[in-house]
Formats: structure tokens, sequence, C-alpha cells
């Protein structure tokens, strides 16, 4: 009998469940059951050596202390059934844990709801996705909010009838209810859910279902709404647990959701939810539990009561014959490779000191370091070196030029933007030059820019064109660059797969909605909120400064987006309260260190970084939100976040990948490659063959230009852009500016011709007193030429084998001197002097 | 028409018609002078550039105080020419902006400015030597497009010195900025931006010399550092930097309009006198009632002032977001005029907003001009310094004064809110040329704009004075140009004169006898109300030259 035992002993940990927990724990581990019929899903977390988790739920035997106040229901949900208390003891895997459930107003009879009772199963069965009646215009005249944003006009359309418009909030057709009070069994929504009529949508739920049973009594009762919606009984957020999900194949992992009210009380919502993944080949969802697909990651988006929330789900490989933990530097590391541990991702080693050193000058300064520093620095013993450089770099003045040029970027600084004037583009810049040389806290500059009045250099980028931008797309741009979401959808319709409504739109877009400028000989606008009630001229022509709602032609009032309307008096600047509210909502600063987080690493931890959504979750939720709390807690110090960052170890990792870890894009594992931006790269060019650009304004085809910028001025020092000209510096993509630059770093079929005949590489290969022409005429050997260029170009010595090529390549031309310029035309051209890495 | 008959009727002062000739422009044409300006009692060499100087022949100067001599003229390409010649600043001259023009054998020039400076050491052009006594002066040229010229400076710890620079051609919009040799980590060299500033403000009208103030906490060497927005240069591109040991008053940041009448701008001063100048422009020796000045109460206050037309009402929007008010007791229905100044700080920073609200509240009357585009699209607001209307009941009403922002506010931000009756008169009037250049028997158009401020309807003549032998003046009427109303222009009349052009036909006789140097003619209008002439109101002193006859 001990030798089959011994077998069984050795093949349970290979194809059973795996090796044993070092513990189990219950979540909740604490909850309280509110009224009748109320039930918790429990679940049964394992945590095993290497740090990761797993579901055994399915596999748990289930105790209660007292079985008398609830009863526990086949997969870990516990229903109440009398008010009390009860511990709920689950054993699985030879080890135990347990969790303390209150029991409350069970006597209470839970008031009929619509959005709980009739609206959840919309939500469950998918009939208030965006794919179908939550679309944009609804499906087949039936038109539901999305994810029950909504509740009330949902019911309406089901009880009342007819058929919705998106332009206009008039009903279309006859109104015909969607349900028979007669004979509820021939109600519209049962007959079509159920494919008792054809249904677009096939069948959702069978006769005599759970939820059919559902609505059939609802609508025999007599179709009630319920109590409304108050502040009070209003979900305000949905909590999913866990937010990360690890699987081996073919595992499975319940999803518990959790619904916050505004009145601090939590509900299980997991009955309530829809669940359903991004990447199905990766995870599948069904009632809440995922199962594992091929390896990869993938998001689940969760939606109920009108909101959405998400876990990220990974489907690991096996586990890690030796995982090598780096040091930690700070928080950052913590998250970063916590999460590449249960991902199973091995992290690459640290960086070496050339890779650390050209990476974080371009990154803090969009400058090469010179090859005396690369020298100084690399012959350093100093073990504190790294560190000094940040804190040097950071307090050169060209961190000052190359952060005003990023913001420039963002905060749109340009000539056409900024009201045709060139003046003003220059108050604008001057305003974030100084911002950005002052550390000015960041809430303080948003609070100045949204709140822009007079003549003051942020008032400028009220005037793109020189008028007025439309309130909504000031508004969509404001939301863009500062809570990095994108509500434009919302403009027209309410947004299709995120919880904006149309009038969330139009009630931010109010408070932009009596800006105004003053003058109109395009050399004297003074920008002002008109009074809302004041005529100030108006009674002298036909036009009105009021903003009304697209579809409801109602007259707008500014509204924040949980819907309340400002109160202030009419003089007041209302972008100011905008400003204030804008700044204290975690949108602010979750946004900020998103955006500062891509610059250094090439994506943000929700990619793009103006594109937080609840189908677009960050990589790292609890990363971000550290980050998020960390800049807050620092006064939006914008560079105390750039420090933490590049102190990270995460940053200091090096670009080489390893086999483990080269398809990974999204979990830091190694450095990624970033192409130069198109003004940091002219710049780079320039450094390495020692010859600044010479800018000059007007077009091209201009044979007489009026300005030009003073010599040796760099492309990130550019104040107006779109004034100076540069066949470069477009064809490496400088934005213009018009909109919110996107720049993607994808080489064309133009860079490529340009290396080969543009003006930026061969004219300052051939200048005579170009660094090849200066080291030549110093009498230099070949050697201290390559030597010299590559720490000029990729801040490191030349490999011995790299210089034995180069010298071969040299000697075999019969032209010494042509040679050397091909030799360094090929550094130019090359990946390495290109990107950042 | 009847006021367009009565120009031509009655302001022939002088006559004779001769042949207009077409023969192509050598007039000279200036554009700087190098260096800007000269001290007192100082004799020095000027480049004055510009366009057919060949013949040049004399400097002429606006003002007296200062003389100057053709020394030579050398032509260089792309037609233009340098003319040198020698300037005497004498003692007595006082400092300020001068007005100098060249005549040649072609006729006399466009005007260009020319400074009498303080009496300081000057330095010329940009050199490694420091500036370390101050004050001091620098003349300086920005040769080429995108140049930056350099000037050390040696200062003490805690220093503070005024840098002024001044521009010596139009279009030359100079930045001034001081640097420091601190170098950095990529640069050791790198000179470093301490502190830079163009203008105060950049707005219509303003100068755009550069000015700024600046404390140097450390002692050392520094670099002013002088160059063109946008990176302009070339040989015009002059300019006079001053560097003061302390902080000289601020520039005005009126704008810097012509010294005429312009009772249309927030910056002009309403003095004690200003209902007595207006009347005697309608040919009124004096107004009917004297200026009361009052002060508004803040908004919201348990007892707000009662005013009175004519009246004038003083404060200072002290802080954002106030408004004053006050009540204007009307007796009887009538034509107002409400005026605003803004004798501190003024447009673009301070934007003074007035209206005027009827007893039941309702606004009546703003200095907000409001018009629509042409596309009807876009309102449009413009703040006038100048509005009429009429109120046709009498009644109390409220005036109410705040700026157009909510977020600015200061001592500087003062008013003066003036409410009167109207006051039929001529208002700003403008001449189509600054200077005349007539050959023999060839006859010259000049074009007199005036504007009509409310509802005067007197005869206005038009005369030139002072004309030289064989010159006439004779005046004529043009064809009322014919503009269609705006379709969304709004009430126009309440914020817009009525304008009206009239033309003088200046006559050189075939025998009129050549000059050597301009003679300055006076353009003067002078209304006619019921049957009387007023006084003579100056409309523009004019450069003339006669030329000597073409060889033929």
């Amino acid at each position: 009998m001990r030798a089959p035992l011994l077998l069984v002993a050795l093949i349970l940990p290979m194809f059973g469940a795996g090796p044993s927990p070092v513990s189990i724990r219950i979540e909740p581990r604490a909850a309280t059951l509110r009224g009748n019929g109320a039930s918790q899903q429990l679940l049964v977390i394992g945590t095993y050596a290497d740090g990761g988790e797993r579901d055994l739920t399915g596999e748990a035997a289930w105790k209660l202390s007292d079985p008398s106040p609830a009863v526990m229901e086949s997969g870990g949900r516990l229903a109440a059934v009398k008010n009390g208390a009860v511990n709920a003891t689950a054993s699985a895997a030879g080890r135990t844990a347990a969790a303390t459930l209150q029991i409350e107003d069970v006597q209470a009879v839970r008031e009929f709801r619509f959005s709980r009772e009739i609206g959840s199963i919309l939500t469950r069965q998918g009939c208030n996705g965006s794919g179908c009646h939550g679309g944009v215009k609804g499906r087949g005249g039936f038109k539901l909010s999305p994810g029950l944003l909504n509740p009330k006009d949902d019911y309406e359309w089901i009880v009342k009838g007819g058929s919705y418009q998106v332009l206009t909030a008039e009903v279309k057709g006859v109104r015909t209810p969607r349900i028979d009070a007669q004979d509820p069994a021939k109600s519209l929504i049962l007959l079509k859910a159920t494919g008792s009529i054809s249904h677009g949508g096939g069948r959702r739920f069978a006769i005599g279902s759970a939820e059919y049973q559902t609505i059939m009594k609802w609508v025999a009762a007599g179709a009630p709404y319920g109590p409304e919606d108050s502040r009070e009984n209003r979900v305000t957020a949905l909590d999913v647990f866990p937010r990360i999900v690890t699987l081996e194949r073919e595992g499975e992992h319940r999803l518990l959701i959790t619904a916050r009210f505004a009145d601090g009380t939590k509900e299980d919502f997991s009955g309530q939810a829809l669940c359903s993944a991004n990447d199905k080949s990766v995870a599948t969802v069904n009632s809440c539990v995922v199962k594992a697909g091929r390896l990869g990651e993938t998001s689940v988006l969760v939606r109920a009561a009108g909101l959405a929330a998400s876990a990220t789900v990974g489907v690991i490989g096996p586990t890690l014959a030796a995982y090598r933990d780096p040091p930690r530097s700070n928080f950052i590391d913590g998250f970063v490779f916590d999460k590449l541990r249960r991902f199973r991702i091995p992290p690459s080693a640290s960086s070496s000191d050339q890779e650390f050193l050209r990476r974080l000058c371009l990154d803090l300064t969009g400058t090469l370091p010179p090859p005396e520093r690369t020298r100084e620095f690399l012959a350093s013993k100093d073990p504190a070196k790294r560190r000094k450089l940040i804190d040097t770099l950071m307090g050169t003045p060209e961190f000052v030029d190359y952060w005003t040029y990023r913001f420039d970027d963002l905060f749109r600084v340009g000539v056409f933007p900024n009201g045709i004037n060139a003046k003003w583009s220059q108050m604008y810049a001057d305003w974030v030059r100084d911002s950005i040389a002052a550390n000015k806290p960041y809430d303080q500059m948003a609070r100045e820019r949204i709140a822009a009045q007079g003549y003051d250099g942020p008032t400028r980028h009220y005037l793109p064109y020189d008028v007025i931008g439309p309130a909504g797309e000031t508004m969509a741009e404001e939301i863009r660059v500062f809570f990095g979401r994108r509500l434009d959808c919302a403009q027209c319709h309410n947004h299709p797969y995120e919880a904006w409504s149309q009038d969330q739109f139009w009630g931010l877009a109010a408070f932009f909605g009596r800006v105004f400028k003053m003058g109109d000989t395009g050399a004297e606008y003074v920008v002002f909120d008109h009074p809302a009630k004041e005529a100030m001229g108006n009674g002298d022509v036909n036009g009105s400064i009021k903003l009304f709602h697209p579809r409801t032609k109602a007259e707008l009032k500014p509204a924040l987006l949980d819907g309340t309307v400002l109160q202030g008096s009419d003089r007041e600047n209302p972008r100011k309260a905008l400003a204030e509210w804008m700044v204290k909502h975690p949108y602010f600063a979750e946004a900020a260190v998103n955006r500062m987080w891509s610059h250094f690493f090439g994506r943000g931890l929700v990619d793009p970084v103006d594109d937080f959504r609840s189908t677009n979750p960050p990589t790292h939720p609890e990363l971000l939100d550290r980050l998020a709390v960390d800049f807050r807690d620092h006064r939006h110090d914008l560079r105390h976040v750039i420090r933490t960052i590049v102190s990270s170890t995460t940053y200091q990792l090096t670009g080489r990948p390893l086999t483990g870890n080269s398809d990974d894009r999204t979990n830091y594992s190694h450095a990624m490659p970033r192409a130069l931006d198109a003004e940091v790269m002219m710049d780079a060019i320039s450094a390495v063959t020692g010859l600044s650009e010479t800018f000059t304004t007007g077009l091209a085809d201009t044979p007489q230009s009026t300005g030009q910028a003073p010599a040796g001025t760099r492309a990130i020092t550019l104040r107006q852009p779109d004034l100076f000209y540069s066949r470069f510096l477009d064809i490496y993509g400088r934005p213009n500016r018009l909109t919110l630059p996107e720049r993607s770093g994808k080489a064309n079929l133009n860079q490529a011709l340009h290396m080969l005949a543009g003006s930026a590489y061969q004219d300052k290969l051939a200048a005579p007193d170009s660094r090849l022409h200066r080291l030549l005429k110093e009498g230099r050997t070949d050697d201290e030429v390559i030597e010299q260029f590559y720490l000029a170009a990729y801040a490191r010595f030349p490999e011995p084998g790299e210089s034995k090529a180069i010298r071969e390549l040299i000697a075999s031309s019969s032209n010494h001197e042509e040679a050397l310029r091909d030799f360094v035309w090929a550094l130019l051209c090359s990946r390495e002097f290109s990107e950042n890495h | 028409m009847i006021q367009t008959v009565s120009i031509c009727t009655l302001a022939v002062l002088s006559s004779g018609l001769g042949a207009a000739t077409a023969e192509p422009s050598k007039e000279p044409k200036i554009t700087s002078i190098f260096p800007l300006g000269g001290q007192p009692g100082r004799t020095y060499t000027a480049q004055i550039r510009g366009r057919d100087l060949k013949t040049a022949r004399g400097i002429w100067f606006r003002e007296p105080g200062l003389r100057a001599r053709v020394v030579k003229v050398e032509s260089l390409e792309a037609s233009s020419d340098i003319l040198y010649a020698e300037v005497t600043v004498e003692e007595s001259a006082p400092i300020g902006r001068r007005a100098l023009r060249v005549a040649t054998g072609e006729g006399v020039s466009n005007e260009i400015e020319l400074q009498v400076l303080p009496v300081l050491p000057v330095h010329t052009g940009p050199s490694d030597a420091a500036l370390s006594h101050f004050p001091v002066s620098v003349d300086g040229r920005l040769e080429k497009r995108g140049a930056v010229n350099s000037h050390p400076l040696d200062v003490l710890s805690g220093q503070t010195l005024t840098f002024e620079v001044t521009s010596g051609f139009r279009g030359f919009d100079p930045l001034i900025a001081i640097a420091e040799k601190s170098g950095s980590w990529f640069d050791a060299e790198r000179l470093n931006r301490v502190a830079a500033n163009d203008e105060p403000l950049y707005f219509p009208g303003l100068s755009q010399d550069a000015r700024l103030v600046h404390r140097f906490e450390k002692a050392g060497r520094y670099w002013i550092q002088i160059s063109a927005f946008m990176g302009q240069g070339g040989p015009d591109y002059v300019y006079h930097l001053r560097i003061t040991p302390m902080v000289t008053p601020s520039p005005d940041l009126h704008p810097r309009f012509s010294g005429f009448w312009d009772e249309r701008q927030f910056t002009r001063a309403m003095g004690s006198g200003w209902m007595a100048r207006v009347a005697g422009r309608g040919g009124v020796e004096k107004p009917a009632a004297e200026v009361e000045s009052f002060r508004a109460a803040q908004e919201g206050s348990a007892a707000i002032p009662v005013m009175s037309p004519p009246g004038i009402v003083e404060g200072r929007i002290a802080k954002p977001g106030e408004t004053h008010v006050i009540q204007v007791k009307i007796d009887k229905a009538q034509d107002l005029t409400i005026e605003i100044e803004t004798p501190g700080a003024t447009m673009p920073r301070f934007n003074p907003v007035v209206r005027l609200m009827e007893p039941g509240g309702n606004e009546i009357v703003t200095n907000v001009y409001t018009k629509l585009n042409n596309n009807g699209l876009y309102m449009m607001k413009m703040i006038q310094a100048k509005t009429t209307f009429s109120l046709s009941a009498p009644g109390v009403y409220t005036l109410h004064i705040r700026d157009i922002t909510t977020d600015r506010g200061g001592e500087d931000f003062s008013y003066r809110v003036l409410v009167r009756p109207q006051i039929p008169h001529i208002g700003k009037m403008t001449c189509s040329t600054d200077h005349l250049n007539l050959r023999p028997g060839e006859t010259r158009t000049i074009s007199v704009t005036l504007d009509r401020e409310e509802e005067f309807s007197g005869v206005v003549t038009l005369a030139v004075e002072d004309l030289p032998a064989g010159v006439t003046a004779i005046a004529a009427m043009e064809k009322p140009v014919e503009r269609p109303p705006l379709p969304n222009g709004g009430k126009l009349e309440r914020y817009t004169p009525k304008p009206q052009t009239a033309s003088l036909l200046i006559i050189a006789a075939p025998d009129a006898t050549a000059l050597e140097q301009p003679v300055v003619v006076r353009v003067v209008a002078r209304p006619v109300v019921n049957g009387k002439l007023g006084v003579p109101v100056r409309v523009a002193d004019i450069p003339l030259m006669v030329l000597a006859r073409r060889p033929l």
C-alpha cells in the first residue's frame, strides 16, 4: 500500500491542484447583508509560495457557526434567513479560513426598484450593451441607456413605448407599450427576449426562467418603477475583486462585484453585473467566472447600475525555475515586480551605465550627453552616481527647456492655435516656461489655464484661429488634457462604450459657454466670461450667449459630472469653480502621473494616455493609484513624479530582453526603445555633427524669410514652431498643435529619403566647421575619431569588433574623409541613434 | 449734402488750377538713423539709411534745438543709400524724441525719429569691454537676421538696474534679456537667461520698446542681450540701450497716438476744461453748465450717491469683481453722452464696462458695442470710450462701472466717467499725407476726413495757412463713399461719429519758386454755427517743398 500512496503523493502536485497554498482566506472577510432576500458571494482564495493566488471556492467545504441566520448555497453564496451574526468557515487544500457576516433587517421587505430588479436583468442579458439597445440609436427602435445609466428613461421606453431619436427629444412614432398589463405573457419585452417572435438579438432567456418570472410578476403587478433614485441610494462605484487575476491554463476564477452606495453601504452585485472579456481568446467569462484561454493578458469589463469597472486577467505559463527579484528602489518597483512575478515574466537586468546615461539625458533634457561627460560618468566609481546624475540633470537649464517644450506640445503653444498672433503665442509660451522653471504645482497650472481671464498668457489658449472655440470642443480638450478622458462622443449622443452621457457632456461644456472675447480687430482680444443675465449690448443685435442642449433644446447650466449644478453669481467666472473641482478630482492626478509615466516608458499605465475608460483599464491599477496619491501628497509636484519614476529600478532596467520577457510590451520587464521626437532628433544630429540648425520663418518656397532664430537655437526651444519652417521636423512628425498632438514615432519613406539626401544629414556632415572636420584638422587618429563619435551619438565606447570593422571600412576606401563621413552618416541613421533605449 | 456743399462753397481761400503731372516719383524715403540719438551740446556723425538720397541737400527737424549737415551720400546695392550727416544737438535741446526728414532735390522725405538723450557715457555696438558704471547707454544695430547683440555687464550684489531699449526702425520690436554664464552640465559656456522682457504689453498703439527692471542678487559678470522678436535683423535694425542704476518711471502704457484731437480713446485726458474744449470744437465758447465730481458706491451699498449731468464719476476698481454704482437723476428727456477715461491702467489690462440701467432695472445703454460678424455667427463686443444716446423719460437711472473680467482689479484701475448733455462738434480730423512735394505747375490732392460728433450739423470750412509764394489751395467736394449699412452692425451710431471727407487741391503755379528746404503749412478747420465762424482748429502741419522745374 505504501508504494501506491507515494505515487499518488507524487502525481497530485503535477496533475491535481498543483502545490498547496501557504494560506487561504475568504473574501470578503466581513460583510453585512441587509434586507429580505439579501445574499453575499464568498470567495476562498489560496495564496501560494510564489506569491500567486488562486480561486479555491469551487473546492471549498463550508461550515457555518450558526445555521439559523443564513444558509450556504452552492458556489459559496450565503443567503440571509434571519437577523444575526454568523461565522463562515471554509476548508480547502487542507487549510481553513473564516469570515464574519452580519445579517440585518431581514424582516424588512425590500422595496421594489426597477433598476435593481428589472434593470439588472437587462444588463446581465446584454440588452443594454452598446452593441444592442444600449447603442447610440438603440436597436430596432428600442433604446436603452448603456449599462443602465438612466433607468428612468429605460422604464419609460418599456412601459410607454415609442422610438428614440438621436437628435431630438421627441418620440418617434406611436407610443405602444412594450408590456401588456392585461396579459403579461404577451408583453413585447418577453416575447422578444424569449425568441417567441423574431428578435435580432436572439433568445436572451427561456420561458419560465428566473428572469422571465421576474418580468412577468413585475408586469402583472402593474409595472411599477418603485421609489425614485435618490442621491443616497445611488450606486457610486463598483469594486471588482480581484483587480488582477492570474490563471494557469484551464484555470478559473470567480469575480466578486461589490456596489458602493452614496450612503456608504455596500452590496454584493455579482448577480446583477455583466462581465465580459476584451480578448476572448485569453479568457472567457460566464456569470462572473473567468476561464483561462491562451497565454496572455486581457481585461474583463464589468457593468452594472450604469457604471463600469474592470479587472486584469493574465493567463500565465509554467513556474520559472529561477526567478531573479531585482532590488527595489521605491514603491514603483513593488507594484511592477510583484506583477511580473505573478505573471511569471522575468525582469531584465539593470541597465549599463552608458545605457542609463543616454536614456536619462534624453528623457530629462532631450539632450545627448557630451562625450567628455560620458567619459566622466562611465569612469566614476561612485555608487551614488546615478542618483547624483538625476539631481544634476533636473537642475540644468536644459531640463527647463525640454519640459517647456513638452508642455508647449500638450498645451498647444503655437501661432495659429493662439489667435494667429506670434506675440500671443509668445505670451502663452512664457507662461508655460515660467511655470516649468518655477516648478509651479501642476494643479496651479491647471487652475490658471482653465479659469484664465483677461490678457494673460494662458488666455491665449482660448483663441484658436483668433476666435473663441466652441464650448463643447474647448471643454473636451480640457478634460482630455487634465482628466485623460475623451468625452467627445458624448457631444452628439451618450457615449457608446462609457458612462458618459450627453447631459454630462453639455453640463461640463456649459462652464465654457460664456467664455467670450472682447475686441474685433485681431489684436486686442480680452478673454472674459460674459455674465449670463447681463445684456452688455446684446439688445443691439440678435445675439445670445445662452447654450442649449442639442437634443432636448433645454438651456444649459454648468453642471459637474455628478450632475451638481453650479450655484454661483451670474458675474462669477464659472470656470474657476470647474478648475477647483477638476484639480481635486481623482481623475486629475491619475491622468497627470499617467502622462508622465508614458513619457518615460513609451506607454502609459493607461494607454493612450488620454483614453482612460472602462474598456481600457490600467495595466497596473494599484501603481497608478499610488502614483496619483503620491503626486497629490507632494502638492502636485511634477518634478517629484519625474524623480520618483527615474529613480526606480523599473526605469533603470536594461533594454536587452530575456527569453521569457521579449514579448512583454505592457509590464515593464525591460526598457522598450522609443523613437526620438522630431525636435530631439534634430538637436541630436546637430550635437553629434557639431553644427546647429538654422531656423527661419516663412515657407519653404519663400525666397526671403522674414526672421531667423538666433544662432544655436535648438529645435526644442522654438516657441512658434508653426512659423519656423523645417522640412526635417515635418518629416519626422512635428505636430502643428492645431489639435492635441499625437506623435506616432513611426518611420516613413520620407525619412528614409531624407537620410539619403536631406540637408540635416548631408549638409551638416559636409560642412567645413563640423565636428568631423575639426577633429581631422586637429590631427586625430581614426580610432580617436571613431571613439569620439560613438561617445557623442551613443554615449558609449565602441566595442572592439565595431572599431575593427570601421577601421577596415575606412582603410578600404580611396577617400579617407569620405569614408569617415560615411561612418558618421551610418551612426546617425542607425536605430541605436534614433531611439532612446 | 448740405454740409458737403457748404465745404465747397465756403472753404475756398485761394485758387488756381494747374495741370497735374504723373512723373515717376524719386521722392526720398528714409528708414533709420544710427546712432539713434545724441546728447545736448554734442556734435556727432550719424548715418541715415534710405532710398533716393543722392541729391540730399539738407536735414530738416520739426522741432528746434537740432541742426544737421549733409556730409556725403554713399549708394549701396539694392538701390539703398547711406547719408552721412553731422548732427549737432544744442545745449538747450530738451530730452525726448524728435522728428527729422531729409530734403533732396526731389523733395522732402517721410519722417523718422531721433532722440535727444540725457548726458550719459555712450558706447557703440557690442563690445568685449564690460559696462560697469551707470547710467550708461549703448547704440547698437542688429546687423543681420537672427542676430543677438550681447553687451557684457559687471554689477554689484543687490544692485537694481533699469534697462530700456528704444527701437529705431518701424517694425523692429526689440527683446531685452539678461543672461549669465552659469553654464550647464552639458555646456559650461552656456549663457543662461536670468530675466527677459520685450515690452510691458502688446497692444496696438503701445510702444514696442523693451524695458526691464532687475535686481541682481549676485555680483559679477552678466550679459545684456538685445534681439528682435522673431529674429529679424538688418542694417536698419538700430537701437539705443540705456541702463540706469535705479527704477525709472514705468513707460506710459497708454497708446502713443498722435498729439492731435482723438476723443474716442480711453487714454485722452478729460481734464477740468474738457467740456469747454469740446464745446469750442462745436463753435460754442463755453458749455452751459459746470461739471461736478462724484464718487460711486460699491454695488450692494446701503446708500447709493446721486448725480445729475453734467457730472464726472471718479474711482478705481481696486479689487477683482468690484462693481461701482451711482444713480443718475434725469429731469427731462434729453440726448446724453457718456465718456470714459482710464487715467491709470488701460486696455487691455483694465477694460471698463459702463452700463446705464433704467429705473426698472433693464440695461438701456452700455459702452459695449455689439455686432455680429458677416456670417452672423459670431457676436463681437468692443468696449468704447464714448457712447451717445437719448433718454426719452425723466427718472432716476443707475450707472454700473466695472472691469469686463471678474478676475482683475488694482490700484491703477482708475476711471473717470463723464455723463453730460450732447455737444455737437467736430471730432477727430485726419489728413491723407504727412508731406508734400510739388513741381511748378503741379497739383496734388489732400484728403481731409473729419468726424461729426454728436449730431454736429454745422458748416465746416477748410483752409491751408502759411503757403509759400506761388502755391495755392482750393477745397473741393469728394464723392461720398456709398457704404451699405452693416447687416448685423448693431447700434453703430451710438459708438461712431459720422465721418465726412473733403479734398484740398494744392496747386503750384508754373512760376512758383523752388525751395531749398521744406516749409510747414497748416491745414485748419473752422466750424460755422448759426452763421458764426468758430475758432480755427488745427488739422495737420505738413512740410511742403516746391521743387525745381524738371528740365525739358
